[in-house]
């Protein structure tokens, strides 16, 4: 039988190197777009990380910055204001006035102070640790209650708060303006050290990212010139 | 079908193939480039909001510089004999790097400001990239010009002491038309346009004074007419509430009390203070503050018709009566007043009056691109030559 030769059929070889060369293009392709993919995977894993420790961070910082306390303490069964800070280790917990308060309602019986706090605990997933925030825009006699509870961040592993101590130019993990040693007072600074951890996309590893910000306490007692410098008017800079 | 149209439909394989891929890639990279541009803008956004609070924080420094020297002019004896004490930060109410830069183009040669660079400025508060360009440039003396950074920023500086000190509303007795401090509020809610104001919404001012002095005293009991228990105003707010029985700590505490959350605070909000243990500098009171004084303290009360007449500039003379005065005691604006005006005040009234303000108001705002921040800042320099922070807000 005589077949034209655009009626001929493919050979063999023509079809194994037809197919050789689909597969090459395909397996091409496929790295390409999972290359690609990977790619989009560890930048998304990456910039929520970063993102929503950086948001987080903010947050934080434009509170504690505006942290105030009231010098009319006669209040205490309606208005109190503290600034409590309670080292647990990896887990701190800190409960403070704010003047970063914002309206979301025009006419709201709310001004600009808050009483904010900040902890860490499980998170309803029982399977992460998350830092939560309170906030309450109205000030009363109870420091520790009312408001919005609100998580800031997943995967928390530290959230760990240092205080400056204005009047000794020293450090401390724990701060009560309640109490005698600080009453009433305000530290000069606040350390905060926020370490992430979560797993990677590509090799499943937990890996960690520390965030570290200090925060200067715009309405706390400037520290004195001699603790700065260290000339003999005050308590010397340790060495 | 013909043959010819039967070998396309064979090869069309290798193309769906090829389109296919193309498209996949396409969509990938678009999405990347999408991700990474969403990243960028969030990065320059950040970038540029930090750039605008450090402009903030310069203009807010210009001024505490400003002050701080303000208060050591203050403390020399020859120039307080002229009166010019506190005049430092009186001669700089506002800076603004954007007049700046303007000022510095128009005046150097071969550059101009045209009409358009001028509205760009009076609508969205910033120059044009030319002017900026132009502004940065270097002069004879140095390569860099003080103007060489990008972003602006504009500050105002008010001085506590020329507004009402609410605070003083909880230690100036029982009743409550006696207190000097709700007397000038009241006068300050007085005149026909506040008249009207106050009928249209149906409220009563000495109501609404009771309740910041409510807020604040020591009682139980609400001091306007209506009487009552001061609590029961906050009872039925979700959540309930206490008055405060402590003086207030922020101007922005005011919503809290009963009727000044809404529009009466906004209206009045610049001319009331907490800050300025209810001293007043009678040199630094605006138009508004000076006629709430003077009904507050006059034997007759005056009508708007004479308070304007009071105010109204000689013609042809670009500065009023009012804008060269200087008061150092009530007696001296009694008198002043009584001249200028033929309103008689009673003298004793004008009480707490200081010739140096030492509270102050600095509002800065910085501004990069679309980011903007605005620092309000409360300076207290009473009891330090380098000023205490007593309030701040970052917006």
């Amino acid at each position: 039988m005589m077949f034209s030769r655009s009626n001929r059929g493919l050979t063999l070889i023509e079809v194994v190197i037809s197919l050789g060369i689909l597969v090459f293009m395909g397996a091409m392709t496929w790295q390409t777009i999972a290359g690609s993919l990977m790619l989009r995977d560890i930048l998304e894993y990456e910039d929520s990380v970063s993102r929503s420790a950086r948001v987080a961070m903010d947050q934080i910082k434009k509170e504690i910055r505006v942290a105030f306390l009231t010098s009319n303490t006669a209040a205490v069964n309606t208005y109190q204001t503290v600034f409590i800070g309670k080292d647990g280790g990896d887990e701190d917990q800190l409960w403070f006035n704010s003047m970063a308060h914002r309206r979301k309602y025009v006419g709201a019986r709310e001004g600009d102070q808050a009483e904010v706090t900040l902890w860490v605990e499980k998170g309803t997933r029982e399977t992460e640790q998350v830092l939560f925030h309170r906030e309450s825009g109205r000030v009363d006699h109870e420091p520790e209650k009312g408001g919005v509870v609100l998580p800031m961040i997943t995967h928390v592993k530290t959230f760990n708060l240092r205080y400056l101590d204005g009047t000794i130019n020293e450090w401390t993990d724990e701060w009560d303006s309640t109490g005698p040693d600080q009453s009433n007072r305000l530290p000069r600074a606040v350390e905060i050290t926020l370490v992430i951890e979560k797993e990677h996309p590509e090799t499943g590893d937990e890996q960690t990212f520390t965030f570290l910000n200090t925060v200067v306490l715009e309405t706390a007692v400037p520290m004195k010139r001699s603790l700065l410098a260290g000339d003999g008017g005050g308590r010397k800079l340790p060495i | 079908m013909n043959l010819q149209t039967r070998q396309h439909r064979r090869s069309g394989v290798a193309l769906l193939v090829a389109i296919t891929t193309v498209a996949m890639l396409t969509i990938m990279v678009t999405e990347i480039t999408y991700i990474a541009r969403m990243r960028l803008m969030t990065a320059s956004n950040q970038r540029d909001r930090v750039q605008a609070y450090w402009l903030a924080k310069s203009g807010t420094g210009i001024y505490q510089l400003i002050l701080a020297a303000n208060k050591q002019i203050g403390k020399n004896e020859f120039i307080q004999q002229f009166g010019l004490g506190d005049s430092l930060w009186q001669m700089v109410p506002s800076l603004n790097t954007g007049m700046m830069r303007m000022l510095f183009v128009s005046d150097s040669a071969g550059s101009d400001v045209d009409e358009e660079d001028i509205e760009t400025f009076k609508s969205e508060g910033t120059v044009s990239e030319k002017v900026a360009e132009e502004s940065r440039e270097g002069g004879v003396f140095n390569d860099r010009n003080f103007l060489d950074f990008s972003g602006d920023f504009s500050a105002e500086i008010t001085d506590m002491e020329s507004k009402i000190d609410i605070n003083q509303l909880g230690s100036e007795g029982d009743v409550l038309q006696d207190s000097p401090t709700a007397s000038r509020l009241f006068s300050l809610m007085s005149g026909e346009d506040n008249d009207q104001w106050f009928l249209e919404r149906n409220l009563d001012r000495w109501e609404l004074i009771g309740n910041l002095k409510d807020w604040i005293d020591q009682d139980t009991y609400r001091s306007g007419g209506l009487g009552g228990q001061e609590d029961s105003l906050y009872a039925n707010e979700d959540p309930p509430y206490l008055s405060k029985n402590a003086k207030f700590d922020t101007t922005d505490e005011i919503r809290l009390i009963e009727g000044w959350n809404g529009e009466l605070f906004e209206k009045f909000r610049d001319k009331l203070t907490i800050w300025s243990r209810g001293k007043f500098n009678l040199n630094s009171f605006d138009e508004e503050m000076h006629r709430a004084l003077i009904r507050a303290t006059s034997l007759s009360q005056p009508s708007d018709a004479q308070l304007d007449m009071c105010f109204a500039g000689t013609e042809g003379s670009v500065l009023s009566a009012w804008d060269v005065a200087s008061f150092n005691t009530g007696q001296d604006y009694a008198t002043f007043v009584m001249n200028n005006c033929g309103i008689e005040l009673d003298a004793s009234k004008i009480t707490n009056v200081t010739k140096q303000s030492q509270v102050f108001e600095v509002i800065s705002t910085g501004m990069v691109g679309t980011s903007t921040v605005t620092i309000t800042t409360i300076f207290d320099y009473s009891g330090s030559s380098t000023g205490r922070v007593k309030y701040i807000r970052i917006e």
